[in-house]
């Protein structure tokens, strides 16, 4: 266990590394200057026309000069150090827009995870567990249907009918100026609520297809048909056989999904005018913040990074046989 | 014990077909009958219905199989109980050893605890008790080093120790029928003997084992029943069966042991699907085939001895 | 009966893609206009524009013909790329195992923890815009998945004894590869591939809608992104943001339902 546990925690820390120096490596092999990407482009040519000096001189500062080596030690640090410099939007550190945008996000994709994750589990049991059976027929094609409808799509299908035509909720924005304490939170969650539904919507049908497709393999094992054999009655062999054996990869799932918890929808986010990570991340790339841009995507590589080690972990607590695989080769 | 000859199992007319886009006839027209310390193996080809038979018997096929006929535990009727009177009698009276060799075990639960979970459930033990009743359990079942191996996960026992972990599992709420699926598919000579040699150290279980091993069969068997495609061909004692086989099959099935030389007579049983059609279904392998053949035969009593042949018409 | 099902399914799944592919071939009979004269702008559907005009008096309809070359063409090209780059390292690992088979195993490992939109997104901040970046952006990450399915198949395919007979014969590698490990992996190469147009087409519909896609090229996300930001919702100009959204919807359903279906076949 501790020695498969360390060589997953080896190649998390070694994959962290690699998605640090892919994004070095990008600000340094991408066409152009890469002083570019330190200060934007509408920056950069005014000071070539205007005050060359002053270019030269915070070229030096960031080092430019220097061999690669040094700069990618510098790097290192200022990422190690969580130094991710300024947004030359705001000009406000990094970090800074960060915490207030991450706010905003998790108000979406927590809610959004432990709702999705009980009703996509519960739904999937009931279809997997009778295949082919009545409810199965319902769910899974709609759920299927759900699961390829691009993002934008169904959110902007909704946002007409439910905003637009019906008028239930706001079209757009976080909360209505002006309010105070419980009205505003009233408010926020209002205006949450469409975001919200079509993120559940999306993320049940996920989790349901494989629940369903997990239990409605497993209840076919042969150590479900001993467990029925022993009389124990029908809970205890869903609970303790079949559920038991679906919660490997269903928990796996759950725990890569804690890694989108900060990154957010982008799509979502930007339709429904949500000023969280997503919309961060989208801004930052339409106006060519490269700073704010670099850090998003390495915060949520991170998260990625971090979520996939945790579900190693949790894997290998459930299931004996993976903790014993360390080294086998097929 | 041996005076007692109550009837503990009784099979009426049982079939079971598989409806679906490939109709399959499973299991014909079988009917059984085990008294109390019988050991009653069931013989038979890959295929041909034996372990349905079981499985039917005990309500556990997939809502798909289509059951009809009758099976009584003493005098219970075991298609007429609801699915929480039927729990009561699996695993405490009548119990299901599934292939050690597959994937019978729970792979993420301990041995020892899924083989105290009968005792959990049907004598109302608490954990820790029955668990400790597992270790003896496995103990007696010449599983080495019982206690750690008691904790280990399935996965690490090899197939002949997972089936006799089974057996364990299958008595330790003292069901006194043992139904055994094919105990020894995949396994070498040696672990075949070992196993052979757990079911035989049981005392006073009545064990109704499927199997194709022959000579598994003989070893640990006092009566025989053969099937063939779906139908059950013949039935004795095992002692009268392997000295005077009667049914062609059974013969060419001796004939085609390794100690009787390996005769072998080609051909393949009919398909699935042709099964309910009438006529003898050995008939196109058989070499005394006659026009009489054409009609299904029925199953002739010699005496105890039954067969399903014309010949003995 | 579920076979039939399934035949149906990836039946419709290819008189979808046929019907895109035709117009998208001949996009030049069927559209009334050039997709980028301009003329009045706003107009509501008629005779003259069965889809009405944008905000800069383009033909609507028009646009969405041409624009189902613009997305077809993205969705199989990246397709295509992810595919060929799959297989290639699929070939590699599953053929020579050992060494290579590690490698490549761990490349693609980390390169699934490599969370894909935000790269893609960062590519397309660094790179130039234009089809190419887009593509690259999209397919980046994408293989993975092809790579790892087909590895697997491969490596079964190579053990099959009549391919290990050849190999200890002396037979040339790239002789046994194609005739006898690639006509095996069709069905399964298909399939993967239907798939991955789908999902490059979803993540390019989602990125131009975004307005980070191709500048000047007209597919269907980004007419909807202009449709979207231009407020036709607010005007209620259905013919306007509906289209897109229908045929984006389809078109991958279309894909989605062959390479769903075709995996199932072979389960």
């Amino acid at each position: 266990m501790l020695l498969h546990v360390t060589k997953k925690v080896v190649i998390a820390v070694l994959t962290i590394w690699l998605i640090i120096t892919i994004s070095f490596t990008l600000v340094h092999t991408m066409p152009g200057d890469p002083i570019i990407f330190l200060i934007g482009e509408e920056e950069y040519y005014y000071l070539m026309d205007n005050d060359p000096a002053y270019l030269e001189m915070l070229i030096e500062k960031y080092g430019l000069n220097d061999d690669l080596g040094t700069q990618y030690a510098r790097y290192m640090k200022s990422v190690l150090t969580l130094d991710f410099g300024e947004s030359y939007s705001n000009h406000k550190p990094v970090l800074e827009n960060f915490a207030s945008a991450a706010k905003w996000t998790l108000r979406l994709s927590v809610p959004t995870l432990v709702v999705a994750c009980f009703l996509g589990a519960v739904l999937g049991i009931h279809a997997g567990i009778h295949p082919g059976g009545r409810f199965d027929r319902i769910t899974t094609p709609v759920f299927l249907v759900l699961n390829t409808i691009p993002s934008n799509c169904l959110s902007l299908l909704l946002l007409i009918l439910l905003a637009y035509k019906l008028k239930w909720v706001p079209i757009n924005g976080m909360v209505s100026p002006g309010l105070e304490g419980a009205a505003r939170t009233a408010s926020i969650l209002r205006h949450m609520a469409l975001p919200l539904f079509i993120l559940i919507v999306f993320r049940t049908s996920g989790d349901f297809m494989l629940m369903k497709s997990t239990v409605s393999q497993i209840r076919s094992e042969e150590y479900v048909l001993t467990a029925r054999s022993k009389g124990i009655g029908r809970r205890k062999v869903l609970f303790r056989h079949v559920l038991k054996n679906a919660m490997v990869p269903y928990s796996t799932s759950l725990c890569m999904q804690l890694g989108s918890l900060l990154s957010g929808s982008m799509i979502v986010e930007v339709v429904f005018g949500w000023k969280g990570m997503g919309q961060m991340m989208y801004t930052a790339v339409s106006n060519r913040d490269f700073a704010t841009a670099q850090f998003c995507f390495l915060l949520s590589a991170v998260c990625v990074v971090l979520s996939n080690l945790l579900g190693d972990i949790v894997n290998a607590a459930i299931d004996p046989r993976i903790r014993r695989e360390v080294g086998t080769d097929d | 014990m041996e005076e007692t000859h109550e009837i503990l199992l009784r099979v009426e007319d049982l079939s079971v077909s598989f409806e679906g886009k490939n109709f399959v006839q499973a299991v014909e027209h079988v009917s059984l009958e085990v008294r109390a310390g019988d050991r009653l193996c069931i013989i038979g080809e890959t295929g041909s219905g034996k372990s349905i038979l079981l499985l039917a018997i005990l309500r556990l096929l997939s809502p798909t199989a289509k059951v009809s006929g009758k099976a009584f535990y003493r005098d219970k009727d075991l298609f007429a109980l609801t699915e929480k009177q039927l729990d009561a009698i699996r695993g405490s009276r009548i119990s299901y050893v599934p292939q050690g060799s597959g994937n019978g075990m729970n792979p993420l639960l301990k041995v020892g605890f899924q083989v105290a979970e009968p005792m959990i459930a049907h004598r109302g033990m608490k954990r820790k008790e029955a668990e400790s009743r597992a270790v003896e359990l496995l103990k007696s079942f010449r599983l080495d080093r019982e206690e750690t191996i008691a904790k280990q996960y399935p996965f690490t026992y090899s197939g002949g120790m997972r089936q006799r972990a089974l057996i364990a599992m299958g008595i330790s709420a003292g069901a006194e029928v043992l139904f055994a699926d094919e105990p020894t598919k995949g396994l070498d000579e040696t672990r075949v003997k070992l196993t052979a040699e757990a079911f035989n150290a049981l005392e006073g279980k009545t064990l109704v084992c499927v199997t194709h091993d022959l000579g598994f069969a003989r070893s640990v068997s006092s009566r025989v029943s053969v099937m063939y495609a779906a139908n059950q061909v013949e039935a004795a004692s095992t002692e009268e069966l392997f000295r005077n086989p009667l049914h062609p099959y059974t013969r060419d099935m001796l004939a085609a042991m390794p100690e009787n030389g390996l005769h072998f007579r080609p051909g393949y049983a009919p398909a699935h699907s042709d099964a309910g059609t009438a006529g003898c279904k050995y008939a196109l392998r058989c070499d005394r085939c006659s026009e009489k053949c054409r009609e299904t035969p029925p199953l002739f009593d010699l005496g105890g001895h039954q067969v399903r042949c014309w010949q003995y018409a | 009966m579920t076979k039939l099902r399934h035949n149906k399914a990836m039946l419709a799944g290819l008189i979808i893609i046929a019907f895109f592919v035709l117009v998208a071939l001949f996009a030049d009979l069927i559209s009334p206009y050039d997709p980028s004269a301009l003329g009045v702008a706003y107009q509501k559907p008629s005779a003259e524009h069965l889809l009405g005009t944008n905000d800069l008096g383009q033909d609507i309809f028009s646009e969405m013909i041409y624009g189902v070359r613009v997305s077809l063409f993205l969705g199989i090209f990246s397709a295509l790329i992810v595919t060929f780059v799959g297989s290639v390292f699929a070939l590699i690992a599953g053929y020579y195992g050992g060494a290579a088979d590690r490698v490549i195993c761990a490349v693609t490992d980390i390169a699934m923890a490599v969370p894909s939109l935000p790269l893609t997104l960062l590519l397309i901040a660094y790179l130039k815009s234009g089809v190419f970046s887009l593509v690259l952006a999209i397919s980046i990450t994408a293989w993975t998945g092809t790579a790892r399915i087909l590895r697997s198949r491969v490596r079964q395919i190579c053990q099959l004894p009549y391919i290990k007979i050849e190999k200890t014969l002396g037979v040339r590698t790239p002789v046994i590869l194609f005739k006898h490990v690639l006509p095996n992996l069709k069905d399964i190469l298909l399939t993967r591939m239907a798939l991955s147009v789908s999902g490059a087409m979803m993540t390019e519909s989602g990125l131009s809608f975004l307005g980070l896609g191709t500048y000047g090229q007209k597919s269907w996300g980004n007419i909807l992104h202009f449709a979207f930001f231009r407020n036709s919702i607010l005007r209620g100009q259905v013919w306007w943001y509906l289209p897109p959204i229908i045929c984006i919807c389809i078109a991958v359903m279309g894909f989605m339902l062959v390479g769903y279906y075709g995996q199932q076949k072979k389960d």
